[in-house]
């Protein structure tokens, strides 16, 4: 079971002057239970490409199937298999806290179960859930306003909004844009603890490298609407030029030790692409010593 | 007389109404001309009910706040602030309004009545500042965020406003964008002298200032440079900031034994102390 998307190319505005194609021809496979983030420049077609996955947009051509259902159906027994598709899919967009709507937390949570036809006792569980989810506290929480909430906790308030549809993909397109520090740390700690209890596939659109270093096991980098690299965030950010040619940056450590590296601290390639500062820390102590050990041999 | 003075500053939002919120508490500082000072603080510490109050977007509910002297509560001299302190939002799609690039940058003068050819020199001028002369006859919305903060960038020039003030004017652009925007910052503050007053979450472009005040729930809670400031992780973490991560190098390598200066700053002073000399390295 995965999301699947082959040869899917897609067009803005057709025949218009503005007319701009987005997708070319993307084949890309989504693991269950992976975690992918879609990095590239402004442009380069990644949310274009999420909206797909999202079956907000379908492809001009080619195919969007999840668990093997076309998002893209026509009779009326594909479309009841597309719908089905769609719902295992929740979709968090940029700033989601512009979308609540509720007087209370507890309303703006239960919104989505609702349409989904769930009953009232089983729609308070959900909310319940998804609230110790986002650590939200229910009873303290639950009828207070979202809109007397902070930046980061409001955008946690609409992130449960989803996570009350139990979707077996989680789809969130920058979703730590705009939060303070402790807000970004909280959020990836948030989704990260997702995927360990529920085994959701996370899929995420970020132009943070931090971020995409920190919790993905799978990078797409995108440019011009076609995939530029693909593969483990260690292996995908250590092609330097590649990753500069898709306008991206390395993330900051890895430019770090590299340049410390390249000054002659005795750091293998491996020991550069480490993911935090407690590694490089010691990495960098390792091979300070080793040089040290050297100068004293001589 | 300092540019910007705020003196026992308050800002109350919903005063005596329910959800009533104190978001600046008896704030008293002042900024030089030619300054670059660096803004931090978490979500909802009062950052950008202060950057509104320096154009007079806000006013006081009590205190006060005087740019080049002029209270920003002198409700016949908000213009002339305006034409003092210019502002950069964090969403570059909220701020443009003409179809055309170069009508954008004209606007702000236009509104003050400039004769026109003194208009065309002030958008040739600021154009070129930010490197966006060859886009002058481009439609805003077909240019990338970065581009779309230099255009905004670019009118505050042609009011020929002393002062920036950027509110997370990085915050939704992508990696090369703020990259941009920020040596753009830095160029006009040194070249041109523009005192600049930067709203952050980045800790990485907050170094770069030469002041950084830190905020907490509306209180100014410290003020000093870089340097200074990010001596004390374990303080800005408790107030839900970071630090570099240079600096966080730094302390997690001398809690190691590792001899490095307790104010290195940059990634560049790091790679320098630690290859240059190698034997400075170790402690034993």
């Amino acid at each position: 079971m995965a999301i699947e998307l082959q040869d899917v190319s897609f067009t803005y505005l057709p025949g218009t002057p503005y007319e701009r194609q987005a997708l070319r021809g993307i084949n890309l496979k989504i693991q269950e239970g992976s975690i992918t983030a879609l990095a590239g420049h402004t442009g380069s077609g990644k949310s274009t490409l999420l909206q797909h996955i999202g079956g907000l947009l379908h492809p001009d051509r080619g195919q969007v199937c999840i668990d093997g259902a076309d998002l893209a159906a026509h009779t009326k027994q594909e479309k009841r298999a597309a719908l089905a598709a769609c719902r295992k899919v929740g979709l968090v967009f940029q700033y989601a806290e512009h979308q609540l709507f509720e007087e209370s937390i507890y309303e703006d949570i239960a919104f989505g179960p609702r349409n989904f036809g769930l009953a009232e006792t089983d729609v308070e569980a959900r909310v319940r859930e998804a609230m110790a989810r986002v650590h939200l506290d229910y009873d303290a929480y639950r009828d207070r306003s979202p809109f007397q909430l902070s930046g980061g906790q409001m955008r946690r308030v609409a992130l449960a909004g989803v996570l009350a549809l139990h979707p077996a993909y989680l789809v969130l397109d920058e979703p730590t844009a705009g939060l303070d520090p402790r807000g970004r740390r909280e959020l990836l700690q948030m989704i990260r603890e997702l995927h360990a209890a529920e085994g959701t596939t996370i899929v995420f659109v970020s132009h943070n490298m931090e971020d995409v270093f920190a919790i993905a096991d799978e990078v797409v980098v995108l440019r011009q609407g076609m995939i530029l690299l693909q593969g483990a965030p260690a292996d995908v950010f250590a092609q330097g030029e590649q990753i500069a040619a898709a306008g991206l940056r390395q993330p900051e450590l890895m430019r770090l030790l590299s340049a410390l590296r390249a000054a002659g601290v005795p750091l293998s390639a491996e020991e550069t692409a480490v993911r935090t500062p407690a590694e490089a820390a010691q990495a960098i102590v390792c091979a300070l010593k080793e040089k040290g050990g050297r100068t004293h041999a001589q | 007389m300092a540019l910007i003075e705020i003196e026992h500053l308050s800002h109350v939002y919903h005063a005596g109404e329910e959800g009533e919120q104190t978001a600046l508490d008896d704030l008293s500082l002042s900024i030089e001309r030619g300054e670059f000072v660096a803004v931090l603080g978490s979500n909802g510490s009062g950052k950008s009910t202060l950057a509104k109050h320096l154009n007079a977007l806000l006013l006081p509910t009590s205190g006060a706040c005087r740019i080049d002297g002029i209270d920003t509560r002198e409700e016949a001299d908000v213009w002339r602030i305006r034409q003092k302190v210019g502002m950069v939002f964090q969403n570059p799609d909220n701020q443009l309004i003409a179809a055309v690039v170069e009508d954008d940058v004209a606007f702000g003068p236009e509104n003050l009545g400039v004769p026109s050819a003194e208009i065309r020199r002030r958008v040739d001028e600021a154009l070129k500042a930010v490197n966006m002369t060859e886009f002058r006859s481009y439609a805003p919305h077909l240019l990338s965020g970065g581009q779309k903060q230099r255009i905004a960038i670019a009118g505050t020039l042609a009011m020929q406003t002393e002062a920036i003030v950027f509110d997370e004017a990085t915050a939704m652009l992508d990696p090369e964008g703020r990259a941009e925007i920020l040596s753009i910052v830095q160029r006009l503050h040194e070249e041109q002298g523009i005192t600049v007053v930067y709203i952050t979450h980045f800790m990485e472009e907050a170094a770069a200032a030469d002041r950084i005040l830190v905020l907490d729930h509306g209180r100014l809670v410290m003020d000093a440079p870089p340097r200074e400031v990010f001596r004390h992780a374990r303080e800005l973490r408790a107030l839900g900031l970071e630090v570099p991560l240079a600096v966080e190098l730094r302390d997690r390598l001398r809690a190691a034994g590792v001899a490095l200066p307790e104010d290195l700053l940059t990634p560049a002073e790091l790679v320098a102390a630690l290859s240059g000399k190698g034997g400075a390295a170790s402690g034993d």
